[in-house]
């Protein structure tokens, strides 16, 4: 300490010296290091959301789309009458009535399976028109049977209450936006028209195209009483995130993609609606809705 | 304070560098859960509906 300070150090008053100088160096003190430690553990939280839920979804991607070849070998394939209107007729199990079948004119066969147990792989969704999340390449994301917090950390998954890709109905599948891969990440992206690939190994490949919501409401006019807000550019659709209506089963055959909206928030839903034009099951379904 | 903490461990050296690997190996492992949960709640729930 050179002579200039020390005299400084005196001139002091000596309360300040004594007891207040001490407090407020370690008020300044404590208050550096939680801001240090709370700092840290922010850049953490951030690290593990962007990288380590992406790397283990990545490592489970992996894992699925082995796990979804195998399967689809060992998968029975089964022909259910299908009646426009009602949906799929199963065989009137659970004691119930068996269904009436309207005559052959106006029904037809469709091929279906049993879903996978939940967690398991139920198909490949693939989007030519927008990229996966930080890739060149166009989306495609194996997605597993279910949607609770611990299925979809592999990515995506089909919402377990609603009908497989292909089938009758609208068919849900939930993925997430920003963190475990980000499958959905340009979701946004998505144009009216673009097609919507869900490749069952099962089955075959069914294909959809994204619709407007214009024409979701045309299709169904009940929707026009719900509150949902059309992005500006693009076949989004912005809904809140209670709006369970976009997973209500529709005529004809559907698939809605959900995801959360904005980005980095789960405040809001955005979705596509996309309805089926291809695949094994589409002539049937087609011909008859 | 770290020092502090390290300090106030009962035993020999080796048994206070074990106790606290084990102690940092928990912290971490509820921080990660804790993370979890976190985003998980309110960043990004995957597009499900509640």
């Amino acid at each position: 300490m050179t002579d200039e300070s020390a005299t400084e150090s005196t001139a002091l008053p000596s309360a300040v010296r004594g007891g207040v100088l001490p407090v407020v160096l370690k008020v300044v003190r404590v208050t550096g290091w939680t801001s240090i430690t709370v700092g840290l553990l922010m850049l953490g939280f951030v690290a593990h959301q962007l990288w380590v839920t992406s790397f283990f979804a990545s490592r489970a991607q992996a894992g699925l789309e082995t796990e979804l070849i195998e399967r689809a070998a060992t998968t029975e394939i089964v022909e259910l009458p299908f009646v426009p209107g009602e949906g799929v007729i199963t065989d009137g199990g659970d004691g119930l009535e068996p269904p009436t079948i309207i005559p052959s004119e106006s029904s037809g066969a469709i091929l279906a399976y049993a879903p996978p147990p939940a967690g398991e792989p139920l198909a490949t969704i693939r989007i030519p028109s927008i990229n996966g999340y930080q890739s060149d390449d166009s989306l495609e994301w194996t997605f597993v049977e279910g949607v609770r917090l611990t299925h979809l950390k592999s990515g995506a998954g089909h919402m377990p209450d609603t009908p497989l890709p292909g089938l009758p109905g609208n068919a849900v599948i939930s993925g997430h936006r920003t963190t475990y891969g980000a499958p959905f990440h340009n979701l946004d992206e998505v144009q009216v028209g673009d097609q919507i690939f869900i490749d069952d190994p099962v089955i075959g490949t069914h294909v959809y195209e994204a619709r407007s919501w214009n024409d979701y409401v045309a299709a169904y006019p009940d929707a026009a009483s719900r509150s949902a807000q059309p992005l500006v550019d693009g076949a989004g659709v912005v809904v809140h995130r209670s709006a369970l209506w976009v997973t209500e089963s529709n005529e004809g055959a559907w698939l809605t993609l959900t995801t959360c909206h904005p980005k980095f928030s789960s405040a809001e839903r955005l979705i596509i609606f996309a309805e089926l034009v291809g695949g094994p099951n589409a002539a049937v379904i087609l011909s008859l809705s | 304070m770290i020092k502090r903490l390290f300090n106030a461990l009962p035993g020999p050296l080796a048994a206070r560098i074990l106790q606290s690997l084990v102690i940092v190996a928990v912290l971490l492992t509820a921080l990660f859960f804790f993370y979890e949960w976190l985003g998980s709640t309110f960043l990004d729930t995957g597009g499900g509906f509640e």
